[in-house]
């Protein structure tokens, strides 16, 4: 076959096959097949090396008991192990009024068929669940979902649907120990007047490989606001593609990646102005030390016909180390004129100014950066709206930057 | 509205430089083999080292794949179709203007571009030595007398390779090497004619440097090749216009430029491009598909300034490499499309040397069906401690059918880099509009009036003469267009 | 009895659809000063907006006449040019274009349609210092950009300005502020 004529990503039956013929873990097999993963010369991946995922042998996983780092909301919880859930962890009993929790593999609607991960999802995913709120209902406590790992490859796959006027607070949590690889995928469906608040938080091992993808449909009037925070792993990669297919929708999409020693977070977010009178928000930050980098790309398109759109995208990073590494890609892609969008993106070092200016106040060098860092970082921090998971984060960046949060 | 009527007017006004000059040419039959290549090489009599140069080009072109990355669309480019060769049949061979064809000195003149010395020194304006470059070949380059008393060299590339071969050797293909692009490849193999210029060591050009292109021929590309040379610590401002007649089909103009500032030099590169943009349906047209590059060594500063009106589709990326420390980029563009004309166009920055400095200041406006990207590069690698940038990219939109993009990749290797990037996009703003009527203004003025206040500070980098010439080019490609 | 200068009868205006006048009636004769109050919402701005030709709003019925023409069907800048002048409550800044070359481009877009010749520069630059002086405003202004990080009070002068150096015969404005007393 004509190699320029392959498809791109092989088709699910490709996998099938391909697992049928070994006996070491499928993903393993997978990987074995270059074909089916992305390379740094699709313009997506640019930054992006996969060396990270291709160089391991990977295992199938182990289901053992993890302990899990990550807060108790008290609430509704789902927990993973290694992407099977976990009944004894997970609390589904109870639940609220309106919310129905459904253990189930959804198909997924709207992560684009030709995602190279979502392809290898469909193959690999074992277990997955269908979150549904119904109409009007709103969810007065926070659900949480849990994904740990320990060692070995992978999957998971969550769909959440709010009906019209329902009310939501998600926190999803990445953590685990050891080498293991992630590859999840959570699609939220948001009907008209209703509104999602979610927290998805990576504070996994430090070798820990992650590959995410959070789709979004909004309807009418629908409200998205979320942030996406990475504390530890070796390789996060999270993507976040936001439809606002409603007229009136509106999305505020924050993110925090704090990267250090051999890290790399990358931030991929895909805002699609469909319908008039969108709204769309995003502030994303990278915090860069030792050799980690940061990777940022944000698209916005403005369909046409969106008019009254009102976009506004802005990343700021800050290097701590001569050897930390930034890209950064703020894309406006913009087909019709009523529109009002604007970006911005800034890369430096802590403001000398401002070093300077906490030394005259007193305080040591090594405090007033890791002060001023932390302020940086806790700009994000500071708008989460699901209860619980802004306290956890800022004990936890206390730690980081020794002992600063209150 | 009456508003997008007038708009609309604006944005229908006719190209002005779209008649046809009828002269005899010598032409190479179309299409493109090493036989085609040796014939333009024999053609310019050139020496063995630039033949077998254009040869290690074309046989490396042969193993490239036309780039597909960019955001135009055209339909696929028949590369054997083009004639890659096209000079206006000299009379005789010429020793001074009285000798220049009478119908190539009207074709000037009818645009405004006097290749009369003395004409121009009696004028009020400023001197302008011009070369000018009609098809494949230039046909005249004035004030080179004077400018021999400075030491420059002002010539045309043929007469250059001829006459200061160890020059060209010498910087040829340094800063745009033969296999760089798809394009730029191209043009190494089959580069008919184009400008040379040399500064040496610590003159300041006394007068303002440029080169007039037109493509007159039916069928043929236009491939000329521009080497800029400032010695340590010279001066030098230069600019460029082009203009084609409006034919139906799609002509290539695939050129090349090389800036090389050495040491403490400074070089100021200008463009207004005005190729045919095709018709209001966006049939026809040039394709500009340009390759420009320039690099700088300690404490030298290039500065790119571009206003881009015509061409169906531009695409291009003057750059800067700042190698040398202190070394400083700018780049100014005004970029506009309307009808179906489609712009991708930005610059790349990449910042080597230390303390090494750069400003984006780019405005696309956007008019019909226009299709427009800013796309550039600010790559800061990790030698380049203290570099800064700062980057502006604003995009005026005028009417609903057309489109504004910006894609800025930014990628620092050094923390102790400090970037700054912003842009902004909108629709001409009615509240504007309304307030400059109500002080009596009509509304195409109106219009005008706030896009050339949008491009003010990319205009002001012009040098005086093309500024207004600028100002009054928007205001044609205006005429009629606010929403 | 003279021709009244402005004579306004029966006005109905609707914006997206929804009337918000609902017939004025006012005249104004030469040499008249008049007031319009009202509480907020009842339609003053809306009114100064519509004699001015603001494309936003609809003329239901009803006619507004300037020296006993109806301008209802005229442009903005037609009306302008035949002496009515808005004093913007927010005047709009113009990014990249000097006042000076605006006050210009303006007065001789005026002087064009009265049959004037256009003023040269020097005559441009002795009539706006003169204008300048009058209503007070710092010369520094008139080379920055129109309303361009001008102050509330500084733009308002602006206005001032541009009114005093085409010479209007007649003028609504909108929200009379204390800048309004160094009117000449
Ligand atoms: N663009 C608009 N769209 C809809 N309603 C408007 C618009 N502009 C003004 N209005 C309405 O018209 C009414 C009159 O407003 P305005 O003329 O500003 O009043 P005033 O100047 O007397 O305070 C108000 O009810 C206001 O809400
Ligand atoms: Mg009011």
């Amino acid at each position: 076959m004509d190699p320029s004529v392959r498809p791109r990503y092989a088709p699910r039956d490709a996998y099938k096959l391909e697992m049928t013929q070994t006996t070491q873990h499928p993903f393993a097999a997978l990987l074995a097949h270059a074909p089916a993963l992305p390379t740094i010369r699709d313009e997506d991946w640019r930054f992006s090396p996969l060396r990270a995922i291709t160089a391991q042998p990977w295992a199938a996983p182990k289901v053992a008991a993890t302990s899990l780092d990550a807060p108790d909301l008290g609430g509704p919880r789902l927990v993973f192990l290694s992407g099977k859930l976990d009944e004894s962890l997970s609390r589904l009993k109870a639940l609220p009024a309106g919310l129905t929790l459904v253990r189930d593999l959804p198909a997924r609607r709207l992560s684009e068929s030709d995602r190279p991960f979502g392809a290898l999802n469909d193959s690999l995913a074992r277990d997955g669940f269908v979150l549904r709120v119904a109409r009007d209902a709103r969810i007065g406590q926070p659900v949480q979902i849990v994904y740990a790992g320990s060692d070995g490859a992978s999957f998971a796959r969550v769909s959440i649907e709010l009906e019209q006027g329902a009310e939501l607070a998600l926190h999803e949590h990445f953590c685990g120990t050891g080498r293991h690889f992630l590859g999840s995928i959570t699609e939220a469906v948001i009907g008209a007047n209703a509104s999602l608040h979610i927290a998805r938080v990576i504070a996994d091992s430090s070798q820990a490989v992650h590959v995410g993808e959070f789709c979004a449909r909004l309807g009418r009037d629908a409200r998205l606001v979320l942030d996406s925070i990475a504390l530890q792993a070796e390789f996060a990669r999270s993507e976040l593609r936001i439809e606002l297919d409603g007229e009136g929708a509106s999305c505020e999409l924050r993110g925090l990646a704090l990267a250090r020693a051999n890290s790399l977070f990358d931030h991929q977010i895909h805002v699609d102005h469909a319908k008039p009178h969108t709204t769309s928000r995003q502030l994303f930050r990278n915090v860069l030390d030792d050799n980690s980098r940061g990777v940022f790309s944000g698209r916005v398109i403005v369909r046409p016909g969106a008019s009254g759109t009102d976009a506004t995208q802005q990343n700021n990073n800050l290097l701590l180390s001569d050897n930390a590494r930034v890209d950064t890609k703020p894309m406006l892609e913009i087909y019709t004129d009523e529109v009002k969008c604007s970006h911005g993106a800034t890369s430096g070092q802590l403001d000398a100014n401002a070093v300077f200016f906490l030394r005259s106040r007193g305080l040591d060098e090594a405090t007033a950066r890791h002060l001023l860092t932390f302020a940086f970082a806790n700009e994000i921090i500071e708008h989460i709206a699901v209860p619980g998971v802004q306290q956890w984060l800022s004990t936890r960046m206390g730690e980081r930057f020794h002992g600063l949060a209150e | 509205m009456a508003q997008n009527e007038s708009i609309q007017a604006l944005t229908e006004q006719e190209y002005k430089h779209g008649w046809v000059t009828h002269i005899d040419a010598d032409q190479v039959p179309a299409g493109l083999s090493e036989d085609v290549v040796r014939l333009i090489s024999g053609k310019k009599n050139e020496p063995e080292w630039l033949l077998q140069w254009r040869l290690r080009a074309y046989r490396h072109w042969l193993t490239m794949k036309e780039p597909t990355w960019q955001k135009p669309h055209y339909p696929k480019i028949d590369y054997q179709s083009v004639i890659y060769y096209s000079a206006p049949k000299p009379k005789k061979e010429l020793s001074s203007l009285d000798e220049v064809d009478p119908e190539l000195l009207a074709t000037f003149e009818k645009l405004g571009i006097s290749l009369d010395e003395q004409k121009r020194l009696s004028g009020v304006a400023t001197n302008v030595a011009v070369d000018v470059v009609f098809d494949s070949v230039s046909v005249k380059t004035t004030f080179q007398e004077e400018l021999k008393k400075a030491g420059i060299i002002f010539c045309s590339f043929s007469e250059a390779v001829h006459n200061h071969p160890e020059l060209v050797k010498k910087y040829l293909g340094t800063v745009v090497p033969f296999t760089d692009n798809f394009f730029a490849t191209l043009n190494s193999a089959v580069f008919s004619d184009g400008s040379f210029c040399y500064i040496p060591k610590g003159v300041r050009c006394p007068m303002e440097l440029s080169t007039y292109f037109r493509i007159n021929s039916a069928g043929t590309g236009q491939f000329e090749r521009t080497l800029l040379i400032a010695d340590e610590g010279s001066h030098v401002s230069y600019l460029e216009g082009c203009t084609a007649p409006s034919r139906d089909e799609n002509q290539l103009h695939a050129a090349v430029v090389e800036l090389v500032a050495l040491k403490g030099s400074t070089i100021k590169y200008s463009t207004v491009q005005n190729w045919y943009p095709g018709d209001k349906d966006g049939k026809g047209g040039v394709y500009n598909f340009v390759t420009k590059r320039g690099m700088a060594e300690q404490d030298a500063k290039l500065s790119w300034t571009q206003v881009e009106t015509g061409s169906a589709i531009t695409w291009k990326y003057p750059s800067c490499i700042l190698k040398g420390d202190n070394s400083v980029g700018e780049f100014y563009s005004v970029a506009m499309t309307r009808d179906y004309q489609q712009a991708d166009t930005g610059t790349k920055m990449i910042h080597i040397g230390r303390n090494t400095k750069s400003t984006i200041i780019s405005k696309g406006i956007s008019a019909g069906h226009g299709d427009q990207t800013y796309r550039g590069q600010v790559k800061i690698l990790k030698s380049a401690t203290g570099a800064r940038n700062f980057s502006a990219c604003d995009s005026l939109l005028l009417g609903d059918k057309c489109g504004a993009h910006t894609v800025p990749y930014i990628e620092s290797n050094n923390a102790g880099a400090v970037i700054e990037h912003e842009a902004s996009t909108s629709k001409i703003s009615d509240e504007q509009i309304f307030f400059l009527r109500q002080r009596g203004l009509s509304e195409e003025d109106a219009v005008n009036l706030i896009v050339n206040g949008f491009c003010k500070d990319v205009l002001s980098e012009l040098p005086m003469e093309f500024a207004v010439e600028a100002q009054k080019l928007l205001g044609l490609k205006l005429e009629g267009a606010v929403g | 009895m003279t021709q009244p200068l402005l004579e306004i009868s029966n006005l109905h205006v609707a914006i997206n659809g929804t009337e918000i006048l609902h017939g004025i009636n006012l005249t104004v004769n030469a040499g008249e000063v008049h007031a319009i109050m009202g509480t907020n919402g009842s339609g003053k701005s809306t009114l100064t907006k519509v004699i001015a030709g603001h494309p936003d709003y609809v003329v239901t019925s009803g006619d507004i006449k300037l020296r006993g023409v109806s301008i209802l069907e005229q442009e903005p800048e037609d009306r302008a040019r035949a002496g009515v002048f808005l004093a913007f409550q927010y005047p709009v800044e113009v990014p990249g274009v000097s006042n000076m070359y605006f006050l210009r481009t303006a007065l001789n877009a005026h002087r064009k349609h009265r049959g004037q010749p256009e003023l040269s520069g020097a005559e441009f630059l002795a009539l706006v210092k003169e204008k300048a002086r009058l209503v007070d405003i710092d010369a520094g202004l008139l080379n920055r950009s129109v309303n361009e990080g001008f102050s509330g009070g500084e733009k308002k002068r602006n206005e001032i300005l541009q009114c005093a150096c085409w010479n209007r015969h007649w003028r609504s404005w909108m929200k009379p502020t204390a800048a309004w007393t160094s009117m000449p």
